[in-house]
């Protein structure tokens, strides 16, 4: 799998893309969502957990950090928005989270990279010129 | 009724005292606290787990301070969710131990049932029913209260939080984070109408709200302004958005269960043009607003204490000594207090 890139120019399909995203995640997955405030991240992430079947109201993890979804398989929406650093990670106590057999999709990732699991697939947003540029990058491509 | 109250379910930890016969209360929350003080050292801006290391010295200072014996406490209340699940833990841990060591019972309570009683730690409390808006950082939410745990959700955000979009939009604007409150005063100084943002979903026939794509409008609109351009008319521009939202969903929110009384609590609650366009737009409709006090309106252990004396008071305590916070945990699931 290479990567991929696309253009998006609205809410509802970047929840469409989400959902397209979905069928890609097996149990083990982890995507890091990167991309500015505003970029579309928590839209796509909400796409993704629809898709899973989740109906209820799905919200920005920024406050609470994590939100975590009783999906199959389940699925763990992080932000790490709000932390400094792997300290605060480990404060907040999410290094407890159980990482397998889950999907994890983890905004801000670079505030504690050191201290998450890898990725499985690397996911940039922009916006340029009105529209949305999304990149998605197997996380092997990035060795390779 | 003597009730100690402790929250811990995010950033905030705080502990009070109500006293029921006398409906007065006192509370201590850790950002008030000098760091010089015994149980102090530096506040990390993400508590978190930090509750561990600060909670029970803070207890301890604030009963002695005010010469309170654990044998004149009748009950202990703490914030068992939502929230942060590490942050919450620390308060369930220690209040129960606490209970169970000082021979008294425990409750936990809901953190958002809490927040819409605060307003009943006023001196004249507005009758139920009413229609409650909460806003603030982590929750955006309008609820119908026909009384202590007779809650019915009219709508909710379906993505940011009122607070949250403040936030992320004064980032956007360059000020720190969190920045909602430099924000709204800079807005003070701008013009409300030199930009127009689309009001989202104001005109849905719902009470949901959503603000994520006005932080999307801003960082647009910003990346195109020439250098010079007024700040404050975007900052004004921005809010006049979220606050006409926050009425018009309000005020459908009221035709729906036609009430006319209107509670607004949260951290957003301190928002200026919030206060005064609710005070002028539902007085014209003959809709009392209250706005709770804001130590009561922001993350607090008042509203704890309160809201597990009202149901402490009915006979409701934690059966068994287990520990179980909840990260997650509906509103709508909260029942009338039994015993």
């Amino acid at each position: 799998m290479h990567a991929t890139e696309q253009y998006i120019s609205s809410p509802e399909e970047m929840e469409a893309f989400g959902k397209t995203l979905a069928k890609t995640l097996t149990p083990g997955s982890i995507a890091y969502l990167r991309g500015d405030l505003g970029t579309g991240k928590t839209t796509l992430a909400r796409g993704v957990i629809r898709a899973l079947g989740y109906t209820g109201s799905i919200s920005s993890p920024t406050y609470t950090i994590i939100n975590s979804y009783d999906t199959s398989p389940p699925l763990h929406h992080l932000d790490l928005y709000r932390l400094h650093n792997e300290e605060d990670y480990f404060q907040s106590g999410l290094g407890d989270t159980n990482v397998n057999a889950s999907i994890w999709l983890i905004e801000w990732p670079d505030k504690a990279i050191d201290a998450l699991p890898k990725p499985t697939i690397n996911i940039q947003l922009r916006i340029e010129k009105e529209k949305h540029h999304i990149k998605v990058t197997p996380a092997y491509a990035d060795r390779y | 009724m003597l009730i100690l109250g402790i929250e811990t379910s995010c950033d905030e930890t705080a502990v009070a005292l109500y006293d029921s016969a006398s409906h007065q209360v006192d509370q201590l929350v850790h950002t008030q606290v000098d760091i010089h003080a015994p149980y102090g050292g530096v506040v990390p801006e993400l508590a978190s787990r930090d509750h561990v290391t600060r909670l029970a010295p803070m207890i301890e200072h604030f009963l002695s301070e005010r010469f309170i014996k654990p044998s004149e406490l009748d009950g202990i209340a703490y914030t068992r969710g939502p929230g942060l699940i590490g942050a919450l833990m620390v308060g369930a841990c220690l209040g129960k131990s606490l209970a169970y060591g000082w021979g008294i019972p425990a409750l936990g309570v809901h953190h958002i049932e809490a927040h819409l009683l605060a307003v009943m730690l006023e001196e004249t409390q507005p009758d139920f029913p009413f229609v409650a808006l909460i806003v603030s950082g982590g929750h955006s939410l309008l609820v119908h209260v026909k009384g202590v745990g007779e809650y019915h959700l009219l709508g909710e955000t379906l993505d940011d939080a009122a607070g949250e979009a403040f936030d992320k939009t004064a980032k956007l604007l360059g000020l720190s984070y969190p920045g909602g409150p430099a924000l709204a005063a800079l807005a003070e100084q701008g013009d409300p109408k030199a930009y127009h943002f689309t009001r989202p979903m104001m005109h849905h026939p719902t009470c949901d709200m959503s603000f994520s794509g006005l932080k999307t409008q801003i960082a647009k609109t910003y990346a195109e302004l020439p250098e010079d351009s007024c700040m404050a008319d975007l900052a004004a521009s921005f809010q006049a958005a979220v606050v006409d939202v926050l009425i018009a969903k309000s005020t459908r929110a009221l035709k729906q269960v036609n009430s006319k009384r209107l509670v607004v609590a949260g951290g957003v609650s301190a928002n200026q043009r919030l206060r005064r366009l609710s005070q002028t737009t539902f007085k014209k409709h003959g809709i009392d607003v209250v706005f709770p006090k804001l130590a009561y309106c922001t993350d607090n252990a008042a509203m704890v204490a309160y809201t597990g004396a009202v149901r402490m008071a009915a006979g409701e305590f934690d059966s068994d000594l287990s520990i179980q916070p909840k990260a997650r945990w509906p509103l709508v699931d909260l029942r009338k207090p039994t015993s």
